[in-house]
């Protein structure tokens, strides 16, 4: 509708406009007519009666011609014709109605028609022509009619053409109002609807619209967008999921690399407890011990069937799939399972694991799997850097500072986990390298130089940084931060358990 | 070698060298099952300070001169490991022969350990007989 009105204002305003010009017009011309034919007809009354007053007033004398005036006049309704003197001397009965100084060029002979608005009514039509009498004063005669009829003329003239405007205006009205309505107002609030619809995401009920003009195919082309937006978003959606499929593959692959490398670490755990059990069992079978020596057997190898399944339950749950849930979980405890966990691959490489500093236990939400990962890559780094041997110190506390993530950040409260070893150390030229893809600097076939990008990865979805400390034949210091879990309803786990408020958070200290 | 002779009719003497108390406990009661005398160590220092008496003169050691006729010892163990001490050995005249036990049998420590005149060498987990037979065919019993 309000298009609609737009459009057909400004050429309604103008035929609106035009005709009022056009009807001011025609009413001035109107009038003008009117006045002039009355003008004229005075006149010509003026010229008849002249000659026979002029005649008349040789023949039968002033009183005879002034007293057939006076009387004609008394029949006459439209017209007063009276006989007045110009010099305006005796008295009241001829002097002219009009003042004397405007009929100057009268008295010189010239007719004249004036209008005298004086009275309550119309005004009226004033016109004088002079009569040539014997003597030497000049006279005229007077007439005078009413303009009423003009007048009335005119305002009904004026009356209809405003009529006609206001009819005009009445009828375009309408006609926008319903027009505008059903032809333009109505669909485009359908297309209005529908694409607001669509930016809520609705891609799928369809609008069809059949105007038959530009509306119509409007509708159309946005079915079309439609149709062309779902599938880019399915195609979208699709990648989305293969790049995530792709990048657990990555993970899950380095990670079972890095069990790969622990395993060799393993078969020294696993070697001797299996070594005690056969020997044992052995033992057992020979009838000749005796049978407190069975008992005691027997609790030998129930022992070291415990050491071996405690061995393995552990790095099955390190190469286990990321089940991709967040945990609150202490970060000492999740140090200490690392450790535990690497220190068969520690002693394989004559490297000492010293046991985890942690004076307070930081509650942190993270995915175990993947944040074991990290720390356990971080390790197995430290070792291998110090083939002649040395040790490795762990270290787990909380730490207020800035994240170097965003601008303006605030500071705020942050766990750490630092792994520092004495080895060879990072170069300068390539420390701004080591969390590239594929980077390594260890022999081909030693690794896939993945590790560290990968844990750059997992450590920045967990909202954490990664800083590195090296010197080239003194040693590395890795630390890790991550963000410590708020008290409430943690904003970072997604698919995650319902929080519970944990009454230890509150009195650890920081 | 009067302190050889001296000891003949005496059992042969073992010495044992693992930090693992139950695979040390198994090997002791074995060894001592078949007949042998066991000294247990249960680290390398603690072997090396056994073998001191036996290798060096007892003027140096002040210490009544020990004989063991056979060694057996895991490679990797606290402070000194098997291997080194298996090189030590080698440096004196008169060394009993040394069995190495380990977890890590790979390649380059056999090749090693062979270099370095070992007699035999067991990866774990082992046969316990087998060990015993080599034992007996190291440190005969009669």
């Amino acid at each position: 509708m309000k298009l609609a009105l737009k459009l057909s204002s400004l050429l309604i305003l103008g035929m609106v406009g035009l005709l009022a010009i056009d009807a001011f017009l025609t009413v001035r011309r109107e009038t003008a007519f009117f006045r002039s034919d009355m003008e004229h007809d005075a006149k010509l009354l003026g010229h008849a009666m002249r000659t026979l007053v002029a005649d008349a007033w040789d023949t039968s004398g002033e009183q005879t011609v002034l007293r057939l005036i006076d009387e004609a006049n008394q029949d006459e309704e439209l017209v007063q014709i009276r006989w007045v003197w110009l010099d305006g001397t005796r008295g009241e009965k001829f002097r002219p109605q009009v003042e004397g100084r405007l009929l100057k060029d009268v008295a010189d002979g010239m007719e004249l028609s004036l209008q005298d608005p004086t009275g309550n009514d119309d005004g009226r039509l004033i016109t004088y022509v002079p009569v040539r009498v014997s003597g030497s004063r000049v006279g005229a005669l007077e007439m005078s009619e009413s303009m009423t009829q003009l007048q009335t003329y005119r305002r009904r003239m004026v009356a209809r053409s405003l009529g006609m405007m206001g009819g005009l205006l009445a009828v375009s009205a309408l006609t926008i109002a319903v027009l505008g309505t059903l032809v333009v107002g109505h669909p485009l609030t359908r297309l209005a609807d529908r694409v607001r619809r669509i930016g809520q995401g609705d891609l799928h009920s369809e609008l069809h619209l059949k105007t038959g003009d530009e509306l119509s195919e409007l509708a159309t082309a946005l079915n079309h967008m439609c149709c062309e937006l779902k599938d880019a978003q399915e195609v979208a959606r699709t990648e989305s999921e293969a790049r995530i499929a792709a990048l657990e593959q990555l993970r899950h692959a380095d990670r079972l690399a890095t069990v790969g490398r622990l395993a060799s670490g393993i078969a020294h755990e696993v070697g001797t407890p299996l070594n005690v059990i056969s020997a044992r069992a052995k033992q057992i079978e020979n009838t000749r011990t005796a049978p407190t020596g069975l008992r005691d057997n027997a609790a030998i190898i129930g022992r070291q069937s415990e050491r071996i399944a405690t061995i393995v339950r552990q790095l099955l749950a390190f190469a286990r799939p990321s089940r991709g849930i967040r945990e609150r979980s202490d970060l000492c405890e999740l140090m200490h399972a690392v450790v535990a966990l690497l220190q068969p691959l520690a002693t394989k490489h004559n490297v000492a694991l010293v046991p985890t500093d942690c004076p307070s236990p930081p509650m942190v939400d993270v995915n175990r799997a993947q944040m074991e990962h990290v720390l356990a890559n971080f390790i197995d780094n430290a070792i291998q850097a110090m083939p002649d041997g040395g040790s490795v110190t762990t270290r787990v506390g909380t730490k207020r500072t800035r994240s170097p993530w965003g601008e303006n950040v605030k500071e705020a409260l942050y766990a750490y986990l630092v792994v520092e070893d004495q080895g060879t150390g990072i170069s300068h030229g390539d420390l701004p390298k080591i969390f590239d893809p594929f980077f390594t600097t260890k022999d081909v076939g030693e690794g896939t130089g993945l590790g560290l990008s990968l844990a750059f990865g997992i450590v920045r979805e967990h909202q954490g940084w990664i800083d590195v400390t090296s010197e080239p034949q003194k040693g590395s210091r890795f630390t890790v931060f991550l963000p410590v879990a708020a008290s409430t309803v943690p904003k970072s786990s997604r698919r995650g358990l319902p929080a519970s408020v944990d009454p230890r958070l509150s009195t650890r200290a920081m | 070698m009067i302190e050889h002779a001296n000891k003949r009719h005496s059992r042969p003497k073992v010495l044992v060298g693992e930090d693992d108390a139950e695979m040390r406990s198994v090997l002791s009661e074995s060894l001592r099952e078949k007949g042998y005398e066991v000294v247990e160590c249960p680290d390398g220092l603690k072997v090396l300070d056994r073998l001191s008496s036996v290798l060096l003169p007892s003027t140096v050691t002040s210490r009544e001169p020990e004989h063991y006729d056979l060694i057996i010892s895991d490679i990797r163990m606290p402070g000194v490991n098997g291997m080194s001490i298996l090189e030590g050995v080698k440096l004196f005249e008169r060394f009993p022969p040394m069995i190495l036990i380990t977890a890590f049998g790979d390649e380059e420590t056999h090749a090693e350990a062979s270099r370095l005149g070992v007699a035999a060498m067991f990866d774990k987990p082992f046969d316990i007989d087998a060990l015993m037979q080599k034992v007996e065919e190291l440190a005969p019993l009669n």
